[in-house]
C-alpha cells in the first residue's frame, strides 16, 4: 500500500509549541520554588505528596518515548496481541511491586535512595552496585529521551537532529534545576493530563479517519495466523516472557520509581501504585494500537524502521492541531522521564556519594548537597547530550544494566524481609549473577550439550523465582514457594532443549536465579541477626529540623499543620 | 468486527477516565493545601 501524504510544521510553529510547553511548565516550577530550597525537599519533596500529583508522577516516570513507540511496533510486528505484550507486563510490574514498596517505606520512612537503603543495610559495596547501575541506566534513559525529541523534531519540521536535542534538553533543564524533584513532580502531572488527553482523542480519531472499522476487513489479509490470534505463542515469547523479566528488574532497581516511592504520603502508596498501573497500561496498549491499525492498512515505515509508525502514522491521518497534541504528547512523555532522570542522579550523587561517602551523613552540608546536585543536573544534561549527538547503539550498555538490576532483585528485596543476609551474600550474588549472565546473553558459550541443559535448568529456576516472587509481596513466603515450585515444575517440560533458542529470555532468568541461589546459601547459616529498626536511623533527613521547619512554613503563612519533621536521622 | 473495534477504542475510553480520576484528586488536594495554608508540593 501507498503510505499517504505526510504533514508537519513550519519552524515558526515547532518553536511556538516549544515555548508554550516548556515555557509553561517553567512557570509552573518557579510557583513552587523556593530560595533557598532544603537538600530533603530536592530529593524527595518531604516524603508527604499527595494522591493527585504522586499517581500522575508515577504514571508519567513509567511512560518514556520508547513505550509508545515500542508498544506500537509490538502491535506492528505481532499483530493484536502485540501491544498487550508490552503495555499489560509493564503495567502489572508495578502493581506487583506496591507491596514491596510498602515494606521498603516501612523500614526507611525518611530514606532518598534505595541505594542510601542499601548502604544502612550492608555498607557501602551493595550501595555502589545499586548508585552505579542507577548513574548509567538514568544517563541512558536521558540519553535516549533527548534522541527521541531530537528525532521527533527534525522528523516534523525544519529543525535538523541536533536542534532538537539541544531543545528537549534545555528545556528539561530550564524547569528541573532549581527545584529538583518538586518540579519534577508537578510538573509530571501537567505533562500526563496532557499525554492522557491526547490519547484519548488522538486513537480514536486516527481509527476513524485511516477507515476503520471496515479496514479490520478489507486489510485482514495483511496480517499472518499469528499476529490475527489474540493469544499467540510468537507474540508471548519473543516480547511478553523477556519483558516480564526485564520490567521486574526496572521496576525494583530504577530510583526513579524508588524516588516516588520515599516521596508519597505512606498510607497513599497503594492508590498510588494502583492508578499508575492501570494508566500506565491502558495508556501504552491504547497507543500500541497504532500499530495495529498500522498493520491492518499495510502501512510501510520508512527505511523499514518500526519506531517511525507513530510519528509517520500521527503525520499521515491527523490534522494539524491533532498533531499538535501529539507533539506534545510525545514531549511530554519524554521530557517527564528526562526530568525524573535528572532528579534521580542527583539525590544518588547527593545522598550515595556526597552525603553517605564523601562527606559522610553526620557532616554533610545540606547547602552543599544542594550544589551538588544542580551541578550534577548540568553535568548529566551536557553528557547525554553529547552521547545522544553521537547516536551510539545502547542497546548493549541497556541490556547490561537490566541484567545489572535483575540480579539485584532478589539480593534486594530479601534484605528488606531476612535478617541473614549479609553484605558479602549480597555483592558475591550480584557478581555471580553478571558472570553467568554476559556469556549466556551475548552467545559467548555454545549452548548445545551438558552446558545448554545446566543454563536451562537455572532459566527455570528462574521462571520459578519471578513468579515466586510476585507472589511473596502479595501473599508471604509459604505460597510464594508452591508458586514458584508449581511454576518451575510445569515449565520444566516445554523449557529443557527450547529455552537454549532464546538466549535474551534465558540470560535474564539466569540473572535471577544465580542471584537467588548464592545470596540464599551464603545467608542461611550466617549469625547475622539484623535489626531493621536501624536502618529508620541511618538513613534519614539531612536537613537540620529548625530549617525544615522554616521551609515548610515559608511559603505557608506559618498557619496550622506544619510538617514538622517527627524524627531525624 | 465489532468485537476489534472495541478492543481498540476501549483503551482510548480508560485513559479518559485515568484522567479525570487522577485531575479531580489534584485539584481537591490544591483545594485542600489553599485552604490550610499549606504548600501543595
Amino acid at each position: 500500500m501507498n503510505n499517504p501524504e505526510t504533514v508537519g510544521f513550519s519552524a515558526l510553529i515547532i518553536v511556538l509549541l516549544l515555548v508554550l510547553f516548556y515555557g509553561g511548565t517553567f512557570f509552573v516550577s518557579t510557583k513552587i520554588g523556593q530560595k533557598n530550597e532544603n537538600a530533603d525537599g530536592y530529593m524527595t519533596a518531604g516524603n508527604k505528596i499527595g494522591f493527585g500529583i504522586s499517581a500522575a508522577s508515577m504514571t508519567a516516570t513509567w511512560i518514556w518515548a520508547s513505550s509508545m513507540y515500542a508498544s506500537a511496533a509490538s502491535g506492528y510486528t505481532y499483530g493484536i496481541s502485540g501491544p498487550i505484550h508490552y503495555g499489560l507486563w509493564g503495567a502489572l510490574m508495578i502493581l506487583f511491586i506496591y507491596p514491596f514498596g510498602k515494606r521498603i517505606r516501612k523500614v526507611a520512612p525518611k530514606a532518598h535512595t534505595l541505594a542510601e537503603v542499601m548502604h544502612a543495610r550492608h555498607g557501602r559495596s551493595s550501595q555502589l552496585m545499586l548508585a552505579g547501575s542507577n548513574i548509567v541506566g538514568s544517563v541512558i534513559s536521558l540519553m535516549s529521551n533527548f534522541i527521541a525529541g531530537g528525532v521527533l523534531i527534525s522528523m516534523l519540521s525544519p529543525f535538523n537532529f541536533i536542534q532538537g536535542v539541544l531543545a528537549v534538553a534545555g528545556g528539561v533543564l530550564l524547569y528541573t534545576l532549581w527545584s529538583g524533584f518538586r518540579a519534577s513532580v508537578l510538573t509530571d502531572f501537567m505533562q500526563v493530563m496532557a499525554m492522557l488527553g491526547a490519547v484519548a482523542i488522538i486513537v480514536p480519531f486516527i481509527f476513524f479517519a485511516a477507515g476503520f472499522p471496515a479496514a479490520f476487513e478489507t486489510g485482514a489479509g495483511n496480517l499472518s495466523a499469528q499476529q490475527s490470534n489474540f493469544f499467540s505463542s510468537e507474540a508471548f515469547l519473543n516480547q511478553g516472557a523477556p519483558y516480564i523479566a526485564a520490567v521486574l528488574a526496572y521496576a525494583i532497581g530504577n530510583q526513579t520509581i524508588a524516588q516516588r516511592l520515599f516521596a508519597v504520603r505512606e498510607d497513599l502508596i497503594k492508590p498510588t501504585f494502583i492508578t499508575a498501573t492501570i494508566g500506565y497500561g491502558a495508556m501504552v496498549i491504547g497507543v500500541g494500537m497504532i500499530g495495529v491499525l498500522a498493520l491492518y492498512l499495510g502501512f510501510e515505515p520508512t527505511d523499514g524502521n518500526v519506531n517511525n509508525i507513530i510519528p509517520e502514522m500521527a503525520m499521515s491521518y491527523l490534522p494539524g492541531i491533532l498533531l499538535a497534541l501529539f507533539f506534545v504528547m510525545i514531549i511530554g512523555a519524554l521530557s517527564s522521564t528526562a526530568d525524573s532522570d535528572l532528579a534521580a542522579l542527583s539525590s544518588i550523587m547527593m545522598a550515595d556519594v556526597y552525603g553517605q561517602n564523601v562527606a559522610g551523613k553526620k557532616k554533610a552540608n545540606p547547602k552543599t548537597m544542594l550544589l551538588v546536585g544542580r551541578i550534577t543536573m548540568i553535568v548529566a544534561t551536557v553528557l547525554a547530550v553529547c552521547l545522544a549527538s553521537l547516536q551510539l547503539n545502547i542497546l548493549d550498555l541497556l541490556v547490561f544494566v537490566g541484567a545489572l538490576w535483575g540480579a539485584l532483585v532478589f539480593p534486594v528485596l530479601a534484605s528488606f524481609y531476612w535478617k541473614k543476609v549479609t553484605n558479602k551474600a549480597f555483592t558475591a550474588a550480584v557478581l555471580a549473577a553478571l558472570a553467568v549472565f554476559i556469556p549466556v546473553r551475548f552467545d559467548l558459550i555454545p549452548m548445545v550439550g551438558f552446558t545448554a541443559i545446566v543454563i536451562e535448568l537455572l532459566a527455570i529456576l528462574g521462571i520459578g523465582i519471578v513468579l515466586g516472587l510476585m507472589s511473596f509481596g502479595f501473599f508471604g513466603l509459604r505460597p510464594a514457594l508452591i508458586v514458584g515450585t508449581i511454576a518451575s515444575l510445569v515449565a520444566a517440560p516445554f523449557c529443557f532443549g527450547f529455552l537454549r533458542d532464546y538466549t535474551t529470555l534465558t540470560a535474564s532468568l539466569v540473572a535471577y536465579s544465580v542471584s537467588t541461589l548464592i545470596c540464599y546459601f551464603m545467608s542461611f547459616r550466617s549469625k547475622e541477626d539484623f535489626d531493621f529498626a536501624v536502618i529508620a536511623e541511618r538513613a534519614g533527613d539531612f536537613d537540620p529540623v529548625e530549617e525544615l521547619i522554616s521551609t515548610a512554613t515559608s511559603g505557608a503563612d506559618k498557619t496550622e499543620g506544619t510538617n514538622t519533621p517527627k524524627g531525624k536521622g | 468486527m465489532l468485537a476489534l473495534t472495541i478492543y481498540v477504542l476501549a483503551w482510548p475510553v480508560v485513559v479518559a477516565g485515568v484522567a479525570i480520576f487522577i485531575g479531580r484528586a489534584f485539584i481537591i488536594e490544591a483545594r485542600a493545601a489553599k485552604r490550610n495554608g499549606h504548600p501543595l508540593i
